[in-house]
């Protein structure tokens, strides 16, 4: 049931509003529209879903939303270069590799820690690059909305969903590289997070209400 | 947790924090950089002189290399030179022993300020955060200033703590921020902000009659202070670090408007302050430049994040208390003065920055483990993820070692073994990829200060304090010479040392010159330098020999 004193459409306004206003957007949409499309709308119900109490169908939407973008971008988009050494990488190994015999001796010179080290590291390195660029939030919207986003970050509420949805968001980019767009499906998530710093700042009665 | 348990675990803890900074001091990183070199041979230099190298009596900043150095670093530099001598253990013994005093001094802010039951567990999780922490164990290990300002800094902010209960400590506070400002270029700026926002932030207790005479006494010695910084303010030394490094004055001198200097420079600031609060950058693998970061790690290890991020809610959401006010003024006021550079993210210049990241991750540890119910499952959890780190970083550090050989001149400290073989000849480097050579062969010879000074004060061409520094000053240490010419192939009982570059093959067989030695970093199969000798009988037979004055 809707509040008296509230009207939806502010916040529906606020939320395109954010969400049209950040450049990167358009160069999802420029890449692939349906894709831009699909974040839009991502952003539109987490957004929503984050201020409605009784949200089951949206939650339901927005999962099977999140879902489907997921699959598509682990099996169309995925990074496959988090398995492929590069030979400066190889180079650095065999470099590595005297300087760690030199010093491990015997606890490095065995086939369990070589093979860590020659087999394992490498690509949990590409992994945790991968992880880096996507926390790495300069440039993902205009500056002047970096109070909002940091109080928003620290007013998010700690629901199962905004925790699943982060954590996924963050495996999925950490594995996925779609050209030079970066973690995709973090925009909604960014968009969230200024909208409650928003709320925060310009709206104090607003914020804790639900509808 | 009984007292004794307590200060049990806190000695360990800080045994821990020595071992980790004092062993092997003295090889790993391998060599000396040139700026610890000029520390120490000042500290020599004034021990036995009572003047730094170029003939300064006990100098406001120390020349060195084209720029200044902060002064405190040096002079406290004097104890381990006289102890133990002129090695590279004792031009980094400062920055390594307040690495471990850093450790007590953050025990001792948490335990002071965390308002909590269990502040001591807190406390405890802080001081051992810190003693593992890569940034702080890699800047202890490095003759740098920085590491000895985070230390005075730190325990200046946990004195201006106390002074909010008991008012006659804000003067000695103030004292300790005014040597502060003396021991780093960013805590010029950092101090005055933070004592400012500080008084401001405690209005109540500072600004208050009862206390006013403590907080104008103090500001007065802060003040005070400061009198050798205004002395020198006017001559250009005082800036000349700055002017080498900011994008201030490049902007201010360009021929934009003045409203494309302005959007330039607020552009450029904010840019640089944001890439000190990038996660990419802190818990990462940030910077991959040897002399900032150990291979393969940050400045923090990547699990510290997700305490962090419950560390700086848990601030947010008791913003009315000490420490949040503290530890979030700090957060946003340290990285300010290396805003103010062209580098982005240079953890070199936010030692303090990172140490409040430290402080922050360290409430958010304690939160996280809070959650965990089971004592057995907390232990289990804070074990693995100690020995993860402490295996990280070993493996990282055993790596550092060899890798880091060519950055601190390495193969130069081994040139001078090989160079007693050749006693009655001259030696001439190319100084061309390390401007220290020189003054690390004065440091690590025990070249007499004197002499030294006979030396270079002649080369200074400027006064002392100066915005103009040469940079280029010849160093003759016992017929070591850190100049580089082919004129010199015409000379008899030369040795011509350099890497490929300086003298390639093609230049070897047209001046004649024959091999002498090579030498190559630990484990490496590249060479780091070659010797050669002169042959002027068959490159110049009948040309007179004239070779231009040395120090021209």
């Amino acid at each position: 049931m809707l509040s008296s004193s509230f009207n939806i459409s502010a916040y529906l306004f606020l939320i395109v509003f954010i969400t049209l206003s950040n450049p990167w957007i358009y160069r999802i949409t420029n890449f692939n529209s349906l894709l831009g499309f699909c974040i839009f709308i991502l952003s539109l119900l987490l957004t929503i879903s984050w201020q409605i109490k009784k949200r089951r169908y949206l939650t339901f939407l927005l999962l099977i939303l999140f879902i489907s973008l997921s699959a598509y971008l682990l099996t169309y988009q995925f990074d496959g270069s988090i398995f492929i050494r590069t030979p400066l990488e190889k180079d650095l190994f065999s470099q590595r590799h005297n300087y760690y015999a030199q010093e491990f001796g015997k606890l490095y010179e065995n086939r369990f820690t070589i093979y860590y080290f020659s087999q394992v590291k490498p690509y949990i390195d590409h992994l945790s690059q991968n992880l880096a660029n996507s926390l790495d939030i300069s440039g993902r919207f205009f500056i002047i909305f970096l109070p909002f986003f940091l109080i928003g970050i620290f007013n998010l509420n700690k629901s199962l969903l905004n925790v699943i949805y982060l954590t996924v968001a963050l495996i999925v980019s950490s594995l996925t590289h779609v050209e030079s767009l970066g973690p995709i499906l973090l925009l909604p998530f960014i968009n969230l997070a200024i909208f409650i710093g928003f709320l925060r700042l310009f709206s104090r009665p607003l914020y804790k209400q639900k509808i | 947790m009984t007292i004794r348990i307590h200060l049990l675990v806190l000695g360990i803890i800080l045994t821990l924090a020595l071992l980790l900074r004092f062993y092997q001091l003295d090889i790993n990183p391998a060599g000396l950089h040139g700026d610890g070199a000029s520390q120490g041979y000042n500290a020599f230099s004034l021990l036995h002189t009572g003047k730094d190298r170029y003939g300064e009596t006990f100098p406001i900043i120390f020349r060195s290399n084209g720029s200044y150095q902060p002064p405190v670093y040096t002079y406290l530099t004097i104890i381990p030179v006289s102890i133990f001598g002129n090695t590279p253990f004792s031009a980094r013994f400062i920055s390594a022993f307040s690495g471990a005093i850093l450790v007590l001094v953050t025990y001792l802010f948490v335990n002071g300020l965390f308002g909590d039951k269990r502040k001591h567990l807190v406390a405890l999780i802080s001081a051992l955060v810190i003693t593992i922490a890569p940034w702080s164990i890699q800047f202890s290990r490095l003759a740098v200033e920085a590491n000895l300002s985070v230390t005075i800094f730190s325990l200046g902010v946990l004195l201006l703590y106390l002074a909010t209960k008991k008012s006659y400590l804000f003067t000695i506070a103030c004292a300790v921020m005014g040597i502060t400002s003396h021991t780093y270029y960013s805590e010029r700026i950092t101090t005055i902000l933070f004592i400012s926002t500080f008084v401001f932030l405690f209005r109540k207790n500072f600004l208050n009659k009862g206390n006013l005479f403590w907080t104008i006494a103090g500001l007065g010695i802060f003040i005070t202070i400061q009198i050798p910084h205004i002395m020198i303010a006017f001559t250009g030394a005082f800036a000349r670090r700055f002017d080498q490094v900011s994008y201030v004055n490049t902007q201010l001198s360009s021929d934009n408007s003045i409203f494309t200097v302005i959007n330039n420079l607020l552009s450029l600031f904010i840019k640089t302050y944001i890439s000190y609060f990038s996660p990419k950058n802190l818990f990462f693998e940030g910077d991959s430049s040897l002399g900032r970061t150990m291979p393969g790690l940050g400045v923090f290890y990547t699990w510290l994040i997700v305490p962090f991020f419950i560390g700086i809610n848990r601030l947010f959401k008791n913003l009315s208390s000490s420490l949040s006010k503290l530890l979030l003024s700090l957060i946003i006021i340290t990285p300010i003065p290396a805003a103010l550079t062209g580098d982005f993210f240079y953890p070199l210049r936010i030692l303090c920055f990172l140490w409040t990241i430290s402080v922050i991750a360290s409430v958010g540890l304690y939160s996280l483990l809070s959650i965990v119910k089971f004592k057995i499952i907390k232990v289990f959890l804070s074990f693995i993820l100690f020995l993860y780190s402490i295996f990280t970083l070993y493996s990282s550090y055993s790596v550092y070692k060899y890798e880091s050989a060519e950055s601190f001149g390495y193969a130069y400290i081994t040139l001078l073994d090989v160079l007693k073989n050749y006693p009655n000849q001259e030696i001439y480097i190319d100084s061309a990829r390390d401007s220290g050579i020189g003054i690390r062969n004065a440091y690590l010879k025990y070249y007499d200060p004197v002499k030294l000074q006979q030396q270079l004060k002649p080369q200074m061409k400027s006064p002392y304090y100066s915005s103009i520094v040469n940079s280029d000053e010849i160093y003759n240490i016992n017929n070591i010479i850190n100049k580089f010419s082919w004129d010199y192939t015409c000379q008899k009982n030369i040795i011509l040392v350099g890497d490929t570059l300086a003298i390639s093959d093609k230049q070897v067989n047209d001046h004649n010159l024959k091999k002498e030695f090579e030498i190559k970093n630990p484990l490496s199969i590249k060479i780091s330098l070659i010797g050669y000798s002169t042959n002027p009988l068959i490159e110049c037979p009948n040309k007179k020999i004239n070779v231009n004055n040395l120090y021209e």
